[in-house]
């Protein structure tokens, strides 16, 4: 039942969820990135998101520890003053996105940047994504936004930062893993029993009220 | 040839139709009853039925003439007069047209090569025209230009993400790649949004009205297209055989000339209690406490697992399901039926919905409690309705069955041609109208009488999961290791209560040591279970008279065996701001029915008594151990 345990207490096989979401404006790929990431195919067309999807996809990081992210990918039109609130609500992680080739949508990405500063957990990881770099590769002229422009501007805000084309794939993976490498070590419980796997969601994100009486059942 | 052979054949169904029903009650009664669908291929057109019901409110042919007269002429005025601004438009985009050109020319001409061609590239929108005028309001001082400002930018931002979401309507279906109509549909929402400025226009209506245009399509495509005689009367003419003048005015209800015309009229009647009840955000979240409060009458096992247990709110997948009238949840040749059953409904749909819906949620109760593990794979779950499970009879479970994100959510539009034929299966399509019934059932009903018809609708589609799992004895089935020790504890139960039987109640001393050692570990989650179900109960409604008597009961037997620390202390102090906060109310007794009270009592005493148990066999297995 339990999985494998090593004498050397770092790789101790390690586990731990969190929460990630999807921002930015309509048609800049979001859905695209994710798929790319969970299922490794692209679609030319996709239908625009209501609402949000919801998806799961894990990463294995070295040192034996595994990442499990529950993905909110959201509607790109989000006008919803109160419901945009709930989808980033005890998110650990964020990633926004923009499209190099639309001049406005860096201007979007930075809204949500400044409320998500405001409004989300204090400690989220942001990370900010330019996407459609297929585009600007086979057309230098479609680009829109610098490179070293926003570069800048992540630097400037602490965010992490790429350039993406979920087409290709060039570099979805790296934001996934670059976060995942970001997120708090300590949180991570042994990947010992299940009841870690269950609780993880209760520590880590959604409910964090009950998380002494989680820690304390902890049978290991 | 064929579209001939289809003229004929839709015009003769069209005439069946109205021979065979009486009136408009008549032609919905027999939707509602499974009778008037698509499978009924001699008589079944939906154009027919839509129009009827959603633009000539009439099965009196006599008065179509007119009315189609006057709405499509209605649509050519406000079309003309709420032209979009698409000359605003980054020169870029293939929507753009500049000032002086003329517009219906180019609406006609709207060249596919160019199409082709842009087929990959990204489409250029935005010309930053709002942006040039970035903070323009401080040096505006007339508060009359500030407004004109406005609202040229609120026009110009709705056509953006008009087109941003007519370019992404039904991917995969071919007919919607054309930019003539992309633009016809583009316009329609434009003219919508311009007289709903107080709503505004939101994703998802492009879907609504794309799924319309699609049912109106697939008929008319098959008449020749007309010369364009909405504009003559048909009416007066008395000489010609009525036959024959019957035939003009069913040739004219499908004249696919007008296709774009009719489909924003029916547009506009399908939208007018979803625009208020769904597409206003102060609105829609009343529907989703509305939804919860249901739920919790008519499934409150549902309920808690959902919403108090995996703490999902409602909202969050709720918006797709009811801001699209189920349009995703489907196939759009079931949403065709669904849609059909629920312009046949009289009353507000936006009321009837929900009930859909959690009609939906019973019938997958047992994916949802057996093969979901956890909040992630709930809300997968939900997201991704699995709509074979819909169809399916209350069968044992074989297996795990997959999601099925494939079938149901991003390939949808794969094989569009199916879609276009809206074929439906027999069996399908009455288990689709059973679904309609059942809402409509609850819908009917007084809300008292919601525990006991979701008992009924549980008895009928759920039964073999009553048998399987005691389910109100246990909330804790999301794990693997839950349902293992979910097996320990039925087994247990079992045992003892043959035991109890025999009278030999005192003594199950082998079987409570082995059901304590299996809960060694648990007894932190056994009391957040306990603490959580008397938060369920005191959040209740369903507050009576038994439950308040077993909760004190309960409450002596922890007294009586000492304190658990801290959880326990808790535990009591929730037990007491229950009691404070429910004082006994006699009246309360006997007022609701006594199948519903009764089920609800045996649910709530045997959870509690378990919990109860459990702690104490921890305790005794402690000290024997001490």
């Amino acid at each position: 039942m339990s999985a494998p345990r090593s004498s050397i207490a770092s790789d101790t096989p390690r586990f731990a969820q969190f929460k990630l979401v999807l921002l930015g404006e309509s048609a800049v790929g979001k859905s695209s990135i994710v798929h790319r990431f969970v299922k490794d195919q692209f679609d030319e067309f996709r239908e625009s998101t209501i609402g949000a999807a919801f998806l799961t996809q894990t990463v294995l990081l070295p040192n034996n520890i595994t990442i499990k992210f529950e993905i909110w990918d959201t509607a790109g039109q989000e006008r919803y003053k109160s419901l945009a609130p709930m989808y980033y609500r005890n998110a650990n992680c964020a990633i926004i996105v923009y499209d190099i080739t639309q001049e406005s949508s860096l201007e979007k990405a930075k809204q949500w940047v400044k409320e998500l500063q405001r409004q989300a957990n204090q400690d989220i990881i942001i990370a900010l994504a330019g996407n459609k770099l297929d585009l600007a590769e086979s057309d230098p002229s479609t680009r829109k936004i610098k490179k070293e422009d926003a570069f800048t501007y992540s630097r400037e805000e602490n965010l992490l930062f790429f350039e993406v084309s979920a087409k290709t794939g060039e570099g979805v993976k790296n934001i996934f893993q670059s976060i995942a490498k970001k997120l708090p070590i300590d949180d991570f419980k042994p990947a010992s029993s299940n009841a870690n796997l269950r609780n993880s969601r209760h520590n880590l994100g959604v409910d964090l009220s009950r998380s002494s009486i989680n820690q304390s059942s902890c049978n290991c | 040839m064929d579209e001939l052979m289809g003229e004929m054949d839709y015009i003769k169904r069209a005439k069946k139709t109205l021979q065979k029903y009486e009136d408009l009650d008549d032609l919905k009664n027999s939707v509602l009853s499974g009778e008037y669908n698509p499978l009924n291929e001699e008589i079944f057109s939906r154009v027919l039925l839509w129009k009827a019901v959603l633009l000539f409110n009439s099965l009196d042919i006599s008065s179509w003439s007119k009315i189609l007269r006057d709405s499509r002429n209605g649509y050519k005025n406000l079309n003309q007069q709420f032209q979009p601004p698409y000359h605003k438009l980054s020169e870029e985009s293939e929507y753009y047209l500049s000032n002086n050109k003329n517009n219906n020319e180019n609406v006609a001409n709207g060249s596919n090569i160019n199409k082709i061609n842009n087929i990959n590239k990204p489409q250029k929108l935005v010309k930053n025209e709002v942006d040039k005028f970035d903070n323009p309001l401080s040096s505006l001082t007339n508060t009359k230009d500030k407004r004109q400002f406005l609202q040229f930018k609120n026009d110009l931002i709705t056509l953006e993400t008009i087109i941003i979401d007519v370019e992404r309507l039904f991917p995969g279906i071919t007919i919607f790649n054309e930019l003539k109509l992309k633009k016809e549909l583009v316009e329609i929402l434009y003219v919508w949004y311009k007289l709903n400025e107080n709503i505004g226009y939101k994703q998802g209506m492009h879907e609504i009205c794309g799924l319309i245009y699609l049912v109106l399509y697939k008929e008319s495509s098959m008449f020749v297209r007309g010369e364009g005689n909405g504009d003559q009367d048909n009416g007066d003419q008395d000489n010609q055989d009525q036959n024959q003048d019957d035939d003009k005015i069913i040739r004219e209800v499908f004249n696919p000339e007008y296709l774009v015309f009719d489909t924003f009229q029916i547009f506009i009647n399908i939208m007018i209690y979803p625009q208020q009840s769904f597409y206003i955000e102060k609105n829609f979240l009343n529907c989703c406490f509305k939804f919860n409060e249901d739920l919790k009458e008519i499934d409150p096992n549902l309920y808690y697992i959902l919403i108090k247990k995996l703490k999902i709110e409602s909202s969050i997948w709720l918006i797709r399901y009811l801001r699209l009238i189920l349009i995703r949840e489907f196939k759009l040749n079931y949403v065709g039926v669904i849609w059909d059953n629920l312009i046949s409904f009289n009353y507000d749909i936006t009321k009837l919905l929900p009930y859909i819906i959690i009609m939906m949620l019973i019938k997958v109760k047992k994916e949802i409690i057996l093969e979901c593990e956890d909040f992630s794979e709930v809300l997968s779950y939900l997201l991704h309705y699995p709509i074979d499970r819909l169809f399916s009879e209350d069968k044992e479970t074989k297996g795990i069955i997959k999601l099925k994100s494939e079938e149901n959510g991003y390939n949808r539009y794969r094989n569009s041609n199916d879609i276009l034929e809206f074929k439906i299966d027999k069996e399908k399509s009455e288990k689709m109208t059973e679904l309609v019934n059942d809402s409509i059932l609850i819908f009917n009903s007084k809300q008292e009488y919601f525990g006991e018809i979701g008992i009924a609708l549980n008895e009928k589609y759920n039964h073999n999961l009553q048998k399987k799992i005691n389910l109100y004895n246990d909330n804790s089935v999301f794990t693997n290791e839950n349902k293992n020790r979910n097996r320990n504890r039925n087994r247990n139960r079992n045992r003892n209560r043959n035991r109890n039987r025999n009278g030999n109640n005192k003594s199950g001393n082998h079987g409570n040591h082995e059901e304590a050692s299996n809960h060694n570990n648990h007894n932190n989650t056994a009391l957040d279970d306990i603490s959580d179900f008397i938060d369920n109960l005191t959040n209740g409604t369903n507050v009576n008279n038994n439950i308040y008597q077993e909760l004190s009961k309960s409450e002596k037997v922890i007294k009586s065996n000492g304190n658990f620390g801290n959880s326990y202390k808790n535990l009591n102090q929730k037990i007491g701001n229950f009691r404070l906060s429910n004082p006994l109310s006699k009246s309360e007794k006997g007022q609701r029915n006594g199948y519903d009270i009764d089920l609800e009592r045996v649910r709530m005493e045997n959870k509690l008594q378990k919990r109860v148990q459990q702690m104490l066999k921890k305790k005794s297995s402690q000290k024997s151990k001490n």
